[in-house]
């Protein structure tokens, strides 16, 4: 057994990992702190990626709903002289393009009085400043959606909020998703809103309405995608729109031809909003203003080329319109829509924090079960001692294991929280088909799918409590037992 | 047996404090141990036997007096009373071997697994894992020697008590040291089992040079010694 006269003794002796191991296996204990690691490890990244995702999506869905930035006037319907200011606002630096637009509450009626919003949009500017083109369905797409939803068992029943349903939004999200899919250019938009493609429509769909018509021709609706799903209406139906013209309070009401869908993500959006042409509403809404020679609008939309220089854009666009209409406001999208995405941040965090208290149970079945090791194991540690271990090399045992649980634990519960995550929405459907138990209901989400995003940060906040708990928890038990006296252990019973 | 001792230790006191009471359990003991020799130290229960087998390997410190070991390679006097945690950790592990009178195997590891513990304390990972297969040749034949080998894989718990004080002797003597402090080894046996263990701690003594220190109440063991000292409340009187 040379050499008899070591310099320095092993930086980690063989008996420190061969028993920390050895200590771990075979306790159902340890497997069970194992599995509160792996459990809690998943539940914190798969909230934080739905949570993160969520905030993504509805960045994503608002700004594909509105440009960057808005031009409104201090009241509505107040914006006058349209075509000098879309022309101001061009002018100014990083603006790519500026589109008026509409807005107003409206009921339609199909069998029962149904709310929805009424958008009217000029069709080949709105593609300019929005991801309209993005979300609007081309005749054929829809068309294969609808067959699709004609082959679903009940006819009668709304499409969404069955199984069947789910799958058919799924479809139309990958339709839209594709990447070799091309948006809708301002000409196609455009082509969708003239009458010649509505009188296609009924004459593919509704014939019999066609013949009825006559002479009359009925301008297109452009639908959220769920009022189709939902069978509330249908492609190529003459649909009865009732409003209030705003400045005389008469009611006043119009025929549209159902004739396209599209779907933004937003359940809310995808289920209230039908577009029409701007210069259908501004005519239904009365909005000619005699005095100054020209329609009132809500605003404008605005797009940019450089979105990161939006506020220096805002900036600008407002200097620029002091001179023309000092009465109006630049707003940023994020200004319109504070509320939503300030509310799901502190919502992350407040969940986060939580489940972070929720993890410090499992730090505590850590250090319970080490301590439980520890006391099982003190004449272990004493023999340990007579045999030549030094209380540090005790401290080592007893921490390796914890950090063995605590390393395997988590690579294993970010393993089982990256699975879940990209398999949720099936999951999500196959224990809606199940169960009939609706987990992420779009009609509170506003969101037809569950979104998912991992960012680098989330994972690191997901594996830093068990790291930090579960190391100061193996340290304890572990420093306990070094401090144990020998003798005294040796004895122990 | 050298004329000079390899460990010595010179008016060793233990004193105990208990609700402010000091009570002495050694009261400046003296004592060398030879190479190569079997001591045995007999004496009645409380007497301070097991406190002088402690002090003596190094689990415990000595209120006052003095210990020498002289057993390195190289010589020299090592003044146990002045190393440090680590220090004395090493002089365990090399120096000197235990077995205690209930065995004290650990019950996860198997009984080669139990032999080859002091050198996996000893060695690092990767030293242990190069020089394995002459250790567990060394453990098995060890084991060979107390007559276990067959039993080398079985855990603990499935051995009987000569057998498992057999391995735990085999660990003993594992990392090859100077001195093997025994305390009660046949405490835990009967008569003829425990007659056997002198024997092999007999042969073993003759076999490797080791020096057996004996607390015993067995007599029998006691009278197979070279030396025999008797305690009586703290001192030797014989």
């Amino acid at each position: 057994m040379e050499p008899r006269q070591r310099a320095k003794p092993p930086f980690l002796p063989y008996y420190q990992l061969y028993l920390s191991l050895r200590y771990l296996q075979s306790r159902i204990s340890a497997i069970a702190a194992l599995l509160s690691i792996t459990f809690g490890v998943a539940v914190i990244l798969i909230v934080l990626s739905i949570m993160g995702g969520y905030v993504d999506a509805l960045k994503e869905t608002i700004r594909g709903q509105e440009a960057p930035l808005m031009v409104l006037g201090l009241s509505p319907f107040s914006v006058t002289r349209i075509t000098k200011l879309q022309k101001t606002i061009e002018s100014v630096e990083n603006v790519r393009a500026a589109t008026p637009f509409l807005e107003s509450l409206a009921m339609y009626k199909s069998g029962a009085l149904n709310p929805c919003q009424l958008r009217g949009i000029d069709p080949a500017g709105e593609a300019l400043v929005s991801d309209i083109g993005r979300y609007v369905l081309r005749d054929d797409e829809l068309e294969s959606i609808l067959a699709d939803l004609a082959s679903t068992e009940d006819d009668a029943a709304p499409a969404t909020g069955t199984p069947g349903g789910e799958l058919l939004i799924s479809r139309v999200e990958q339709l839209l998703r594709k990447p070799e899919r091309a948006p809708l250019s301002p000409d196609e938009l455009s082509r969708l809103f003239e009458p010649s493609h509505g009188v296609e429509v009924l004459r593919k769909r509704n014939p019999k309405t066609l013949e009825a018509l006559g002479p009359t021709i009925l301008p297109t609706a452009v639908v959220g995608i769920h009022f189709l799903l939902e069978r509330k209406v249908f492609l190529g139906q003459a649909l009865e729109v009732g409003t209030i013209q705003p400045e005389t309070q008469k009611p006043v009401d119009e025929r549209f031809v159902v004739g396209g869908a599209f779907r933004t993500g937003d359940y809310d959006f995808d289920s209230k909003v039908i577009f029409i042409h701007a210069d259908v509403l501004k005519n239904l809404l009365g909005l000619f203003d005699a005095e100054a020679g020209s329609y009132r609008y809500e605003g404008l939309r605005v797009a940019l080329r450089d979105i990161a220089a939006v506020d220096e854009t805002k900036r600008r666009i407002s200097i620029a319109l002091m001179h023309v209409a000092p009465n109006l406001r630049v707003l940023s999208w994020e200004q319109l829509n504070p509320n939503r995405l300030t509310a799901v941040v502190i919502e992350k965090f407040v969940i986060y924090f939580l489940l972070v208290l929720l993890m410090s149970f499992t730090g505590c079945m850590v250090l319970l079960m080490l301590l439980l090791t520890v006391i099982e194991k003190t004449r272990d540690v004493g023999i340990l001692l007579a045999l030549g271990a030094t209380p540090g090399g005790v401290v080592k045992i007893f921490l390796t294991s914890g950090l063995f649980l605590i390393a395997a634990g988590t690579s294993l519960g970010l393993f089982v929280g990256f699975i879940f995550c990209h398999y949720i929405n099936p999951i999500h459907d196959a224990i809606y088909a199940w169960t009939g138990w609706k987990l992420f209901p779009p009609e509170i989400y506003h969101m037809d799918r569950i979104p998912i995003a991992f960012r680098a940060s989330d994972v690191l906040l997901s594996v830093a409590p068990p790291l930090v708990l579960g190391f100061l928890s193996s340290l304890i038990p572990a420093v306990w037992a070094s401090r144990r006296d020998p003798i005294k252990a040796i004895h122990y019973e | 047996m050298n004329d000079l001792p390899i460990y010595s230790a010179r008016k060793l006191q233990k004193d105990y404090r208990a609700n402010g009471l000091v009570l002495p359990v050694l009261k400046g003991i003296d004592i060398d141990i030879h190479r190569g020799e079997i001591l045995s130290i007999v004496g009645h229960s409380g007497v301070g036997k097991s406190t002088l087998l402690n002090l003596l390997g190094l689990l415990d410190t000595p209120t006052s007096g003095s210990m020498i070991y002289r057993g390195l390679e190289g010589g020299g006097d090592v003044d146990l009373m002045r190393q440090g945690l680590k220090s004395r950790a090493r002089l365990r592990n090399r120096e000197f071997g235990f077995v205690f009178q209930f065995y004290h195997l650990l019950p996860d590891l198997s009984v080669i697994e139990n032999v080859l513990l002091p050198s996996m304390i000893l060695f690092g990972r990767n030293e242990f894992r190069s020089r394995r297969p002459s250790l567990l040749e060394k453990a098995e034949r060890l084991l060979d020697r107390v007559g276990i080998s067959a039993r080398k894989d079985f855990a603990p718990s499935r051995l009987s008590g000569g057998e498992r004080q057999r391995a735990a002797i085999a660990r003993a003597l594992f990392n090859e040291p100077k001195v093997v402090f025994c305390d009660e080894p046949t405490g835990n046996l009967d008569t003829a089992t425990g007659s056997r263990l002198h024997n092999l701690i007999l042969e073993l003594n003759g076999a490797f040079g080791v020096s057996f220190v004996l607390v015993t109440h067995d007599l029998d063991l006691a009278g197979l010694a070279h030396r025999k000292l008797v305690m009586l409340d703290g001192v030797f009187v014989s």
